[in-house]
């Protein structure tokens, strides 16, 4: 049971299954999320009475994460199916699946939490190792919008402010605008972070205030 | 084939749901995979901090810890 997500997820069961189709060099949990064999092996009826259970016991949401649980698409459906009805559930994704994956995702969870963490294909490709992430993300945070509630997270990187943080802004407020953000300023330098230069540290004050400015000059609706 | 008590000891506490603090020197301190017992112990080190608090509420709403 967690409640370090957005609260009024919380408190949350929390699923999260290793292994990730990014690279991000300032993964919080790389070691886990980088290796698709980490962890123990997935019984989906037992993990569905776990969760059942902890609804009972007061768990708002039901939350599977990864690393990415796109990877595990076929264990994550047999799950959802295993579920009751009444069971909110949350998908917490990078938003960088295939069409084909959010087909198949297509009216099986209530929320979905996603990503939107560059804002140019340079910085992707540099800091996780993927390409064409700007039109895949932006495509399926679009189809996730029309189909789910959706709330879109970006964790705010030192030094990225101008070059990810403000387009990733002012693409929400004019495509998306009124949905839910999480402007997330925690960063800390984790796992390879320390591969780039502007990584190697926190976000400074300075940063802080001027994304909030943006968020609100932008009338982001913004939620903690 | 049975493990020797403290690989099975560690593959146990693996398996455990764990939170993760950073303490900068500056005295600003950053965590995850935040339970509701850690965000207690978050909330009282800053009781100013509305947002921790509410989360250290949540602990109200679960009836007790899951076990494994």
């Amino acid at each position: 049971m967690e409640v370090s997500d957005e609260l009024e997820l919380m408190p949350t069961f929390s699923i999260a299954l290793s292994g990730c189709d990014l690279r991000c060099d300032f993964c919080i949990t790389g070691a886990e999320s980088w290796n698709a064999r980490a962890g123990r092996g997935f019984a989906a009826d037992a993990m569905a009475a776990r969760a059942e259970a902890a609804m009972q016991k007061g768990a708002r949401t039901i939350m599977v994460l990864g690393g990415e649980p796109t990877i595990h698409l076929p264990a994550a459906l047999e799950l959802v199916s295993l579920l009751p009805q009444s069971a909110k559930l949350v998908w917490k994704t990078n938003a960088h699946g295939s069409a084909q994956a959010r087909e198949l995702l297509d009216g099986m969870f209530n929320v979905w939490l996603a990503d939107f963490k560059f804002g140019n294909d340079d910085c992707a490709q540099r800091l996780a190792k993927v390409s064409d992430y700007i039109r895949v993300t932006q495509e399926n945070l679009l189809w996730a919008d029309a189909h789910t509630e959706l709330i879109v997270r970006h964790l705010l990187m030192p030094g990225h402010g101008e070059c990810c943080w403000r387009p990733v802004a002012t693409w929400l407020a004019e495509n998306l605008p009124g949905v839910k953000v999480n402007l997330r300023t925690g960063f800390w330098p984790a796992w390879h972070a320390r591969r780039h230069n502007e990584l190697q540290k926190a976000i400074t004050v300075a940063e802080n205030d001027a994304a909030c400015k943006l968020a609100h000059q932008l009338r982001l609706n913004l939620i903690a | 084939m049975k493990q020797p008590a403290n690989q099975s000891q560690s593959a146990s506490l693996r398996e455990e749901a764990a939170s993760e603090i950073l303490i900068l020197s500056g005295g600003k301190i950053f965590a995850h995979n935040i339970t509701p017992a850690m965000a207690r112990v978050l909330s009282q080190l800053n009781p100013t901090d509305a947002a921790m608090r509410q989360r250290a509420e949540q602990q109200n709403l679960i009836q007790h810890e899951l076990p494994n």
